[in-house]
């Protein structure tokens, strides 16, 4: 039937350029690893990470309007298996809490998981204060060192923490994807 | 194939999840709900379960649509209904909706007009203004406490800290080096040793000499963070905390609170309308598709009786009445399944009926075809408008005319190609027109065997309402019979003759031969001259009227040949072989190299063959050709040996052909009038026939048929021809 197929086609034309303009949206990355790399310690094993957050100008005009922003940021060491799944040496989870108070005029970060908190009186200060990190495993022996081991990193932008209204357009905006991912394979 | 989808339990199961679903979420919009944290599932919950709803009605809608195009039964009716509830459920629902809508937009947008954020960030400012005087104050009081202890000892200043914090109403004051370490303490709380904030990192811009204040919080109270230089015997600094007094604390953060309340709802307040509208789309989309599955449910309910209905019709349409529809329901639709198996059981009655009727009937026509097909007489029968509706066997046979072709054709529609028959149909057309009543007509009609008479009877017929219906034609063909008669007629003449005129001949001859014995010697020579021509000529006429008696005899003679299996084709061989001195007669044979054989009286046929062999001499007048053609044929079912006899003579005339075979008929000066008579008794006496062909037209030609020996129709194969 004629009508089917142009339905279907219509259908086919609709969902395409939903694509392509969510493809598009998706160019903008604001939150990134920019680095994942080892550094050389003794007897511990240690991964730099260097992240890009930037806020996108919703995310911005949100925390402006006094919405906390949380970002839960997992950091994991892996030691691959032949055959078997790879199994996890190392997990670190914090979570993040970037909010601004307009009494004091300035940034407040959090460290949700140990109440550590810091002002800052930029938004740029705040934002580089969570940028750069270190995690650290210590080992038991030279072997471990020098060993594989494979990190992931996963800054996970916690939606489910806005406020009701906005959760639905944040998991279809592209101004919502502050979340990013990152896994540093062994040489 | 049709689509069975689950559909009622399965649409009642998701339509009654998807409500739930959707009180869920609208609980979860209100503030501070223990559902909030599963918004986004049950949303997405509610989506899935919306999806599949559609998908099910789609389905159904698809069903639907391939049922109309298939035009089964109730498609258009459940099209109907489900159009109607669509429209009777998306009018209200859709103006409720609407409204809803601009309610909802005009109310969120009501919230927050231009006055209301003035007034906020008035009230903000405000509680800004507040907070910096008492920051203005704490400062100045601390410049004032840093001025007091000038020029103090740093023993002194240490030990006037308690005192200090005493009349200031601090929470706690620190003596600080240049190096920012603290030197001496005192706090409200006497277990603490250390100030409850650390140093400022601008500290280096108060080793400028400038104060610094600023606005804290410790434990969500806020709290001025004052430094302040201080004269001694070196720089050394002061940090004074004072604490915001409670009423201000409360009202500041309420102020801050209400602010960023407002800031937050302000923001939000398009995703508000968005949330809003796309679960009051949902409500009014689940709506809808409510509607159209309780009019596909209602309606899958109505109509399967229906189905079972149109089924049943169509089990009738076929004949089939043997099955029954179940009465389910005790409805009007079960009262019409009960009417319908009621109407279909004595639509079956009327049915074996007319089935006997019908059987009665058909045993009565084959009763009547038997009947017609074994009478000996033609039967035409025709319609009101006299078509011809009907004929038997026999009236084939004798028009020579398979009138099956012509049913439904007018009478005279026969004569087309046939021209023989019209006079029959100039004669049967106007009686069966006119006549009222039955008729009786003698019609002779001229067919490719002669002339044949046929006695028609008619009548016209009518129904019982005496309404006219038709005509019947009943024809036998009588020629046989009249020449029976005729030939009974002239044989019972000729043997009367015979025997009358036999009698006298021989005293006649014998008188007048005793007259001349006696008379002779006595008379004058003259006079006996007279009387010897006398005698001789009384004698001579007595010979003649003798042999006209003896073919009189002959004629009237019947019945006595002596049948016998003989070879024609020798016979014929025979008969020439005696006319072959006569060089200037040529007989010509053609005949097959196998002719089977006849039952025949030789003798009788030798004279049929020197009668027929006489009168082609004598219409030659001895010199001409005479071609004989010796087959077999089959007709009418049997088989016969058909001889052709074609003479070069004068030929018949066509008034004379007529009755050519009738006793004392000759155009001859000299002849009795017998010989072709006699000729065509004995023949008809073997079961034969003899008739002119007139087809023939260089002279006369004679076709005699004889019934062979044998049933077996025998094939031409090669022609001998024989001089």
């Amino acid at each position: 039937m004629r009508v089917w197929k142009n339905s279907y086609s219509f259908l086919f034309v609709i969902l395409l350029s939903s694509l392509v303009w969510r493809e598009s949206e998706a160019n903008d990355t604001w939150v990134s690893v920019q680095s994942l790399k080892w550094l050389p310690e003794k007897e511990i094993r240690l991964l730099q990470v260097e992240l890009d957050f930037k806020l996108s100008t919703e995310a911005i005009k949100a925390l402006h309007s006094g919405i906390t922003l949380y970002w839960e940021i997992e950091v994991t060491f892996l030691e691959p298996r032949i055959w078997l799944r790879e199994t996890k040496v190392f997990f670190q989870e914090q979570r993040y809490s970037l909010r601004y108070d307009t009494l004091f005029n300035h940034y407040r970060v959090k460290n949700e998981s140990s109440n550590h908190l810091e002002r800052f009186s930029s938004l740029v200060d705040a934002l580089e204060f969570l940028q750069l990190r270190q995690y650290q495993k210590k080992v038991q022996s030279l072997e471990v060192i020098y060993s594989c081991l494979i990190a992931e990193i996963r800054i996970r932008f916690d939606i489910e923490s806005l406020p009701i209204p906005l959760r639905p357009v944040a998991y279809f905006s592209s101004e919502w994807d502050l979340s990013a991912y990152k896994r540093l394979e062994c040489d | 194939m049709r689509l069975r989808v689950p559909f009622g339990f399965t649409i009642v199961v998701m339509l009654a999840f998807i409500f739930l679903s959707l009180q869920l979420m609208s609980t979860a919009l209100q503030e501070a709900s223990p559902l909030s944290g599963l918004y986004s599932w049950l949303l997405l919950s509610n989506g899935i379960a919306t999806v599949i709803l559609l998908l099910l009605v789609g389905l159904n809608v698809f069903s639907l649509l391939r049922r109309l195009k298939n035009k089964e039964a109730g498609s258009r009716l459940t099209t109907r209904i489900v159009l109607l509830f669509i429209v009777l459920s998306l009018v209200p629902a859709g103006l409720v909706f609407y409204y809803s809508l601009q309610f909802l937009n005009r109310s969120i947008d009501g919230w927050f007009n231009v006055e209301l954020d003035a007034a906020m960030d008035d009230v903000l400012e405000l509680s800004h203004a507040s907070l910096e005087q008492r920051m203005s104050w704490n400062l100045k009081q601390s410049q004032q406490i840093a001025q007091q202890l000038k020029g103090k000892k740093l023993v002194e200043v240490s030990l006037d800290l308690d005192k200090v914090l005493e009349i200031s109403s601090a929470s706690d004051i620190a003596l600080l080096s240049k190096n920012a370490e603290v030197l001496a303490f005192s706090g409200v709380v006497a277990s603490d040793i250390l100030p409850s904030l650390s140093v400022t990192p601008l500290f280096l811009q108060v080793l400028q000499g400038k104060e610094y204040v600023k606005l804290d919080s410790i434990e969500d109270e806020l709290v001025v963070q004052v430094l302040v230089p201080l004269q001694l015997d070196d720089e050394y600094y002061l940090q004074i905390i004072y604490t915001v007094p409670e009423r201000i604390n409360d009202l500041t953060d309420s102020v801050e609170f209400a602010y960023v309340r407002f800031q937050e709802m302000t923001y939000l307040r398009h995703s508000l309308k968005i949330s809003f509208s796309l679960v009051l789309s949902l409500v009014l989309l689940v709506s809808l598709l409510a509607t159209i599955s309780i009019a596909f449910i209602s309606m899958r309910a109505i109509i399967e009786p229906i189905r079972e209905l149109v089924a049943g019709t169509r089990a009738v349409a076929e004949g089939r009445y043997e099955q029954l529809l179940i009465v389910a329901r005790q409805d009007d639709l079960g009262f019409l399944v009960e009417s319908f198996n009621e109407m279909v059981q004595k639509i079956a009655r009327a049915r074996n009926k007319a089935r006997e009727s019908a059987m009665e009937i058909e045993q009565q026509r084959a009763y009547l075809e038997a009947l017609l097909s074994s009478l000996s007489s033609g039967v035409l029968s025709f319609d009101a408008q006299l078509n011809i509706r009907k004929a038997n066997q026999q009236a084939n046979v004798i028009l020579h005319v398979q009138l099956m072709q012509y049913f439904g054709q007018s009478l005279p529609s026969l004569s087309k190609g046939r021209s023989d028959l019209l006079a029959l149909t100039s004669v049967l057309q106007p009686l069966l027109e006119k006549s009222e009543s039955v008729w009786q007509r003698n019609v002779l009609i001229d067919m490719p065997d002669g002339q044949r008479e046929l006695l028609c009877q008619g009548s016209p017929l009518f129904s019982n309402e005496g309404e006219y219906i038709g005509a019947v034609v009943v024809f036998d063909d009588i020629t046989d019979l009249i020449q029976a008669q005729k030939n009974a007629a002239w044989a019972e003449v000729a043997r009367r003759l015979a025997h009358e005129i036999k009698n006298p001949l021989t005293p006649i001859q014998l008188s007048a031969e005793r007259l001349q014995h006696k008379l002779l010697h006595k008379l004058e020579a003259e006079d006996a001259a007279l009387l010897n021509r006398s005698i001789e000529t009384i004698v001579q006429q007595v010979e003649a009227m003798k042999c006209m008696v003896n073919d009189f005899s002959v004629y009237a003679e019947s019945g006595r040949n002596k049948v016998d299996k003989i070879d024609l084709t020798a016979l014929v061989k025979d008969v020439i072989e005696l006319y072959d001195t006569n060089t200037d007669f040529i007989i010509h044979l053609q005949c097959l190299k196998k002719i089977p054989f006849v039952f025949a009286d030789s003798v009788t046929l030798r004279q049929v063959l020197h009668n027929l062999f006489k009168n082609a001499l004598e219409a030659v007048a001895g010199n001409g050709a005479l071609k004989l053609i010796l087959q077999p044929c089959w007709q009418d079912n049997t088989s016969y040996v058909q001889l052709s006899l074609y003479d070069t003579g004068c030929g018949i005339e066509a008034q004379q052909a007529k009755n050519i075979f009738d006793p004392y008929v000759t155009h001859k000066a000299k002849g009795t009038g017998l010989g072709l008579a006699i000729a065509k008794k004995i023949i008809e006496e073997h079961g034969g026939s003899i008739r002119l062909d007139m087809n023939y037209t260089e002279g006369a030609g004679f076709i005699v048929l004889l019934p062979a020996a044998i049933e077996k129709h025998i094939p031409l194969m090669s022609i001998e021809s024989i001089k």
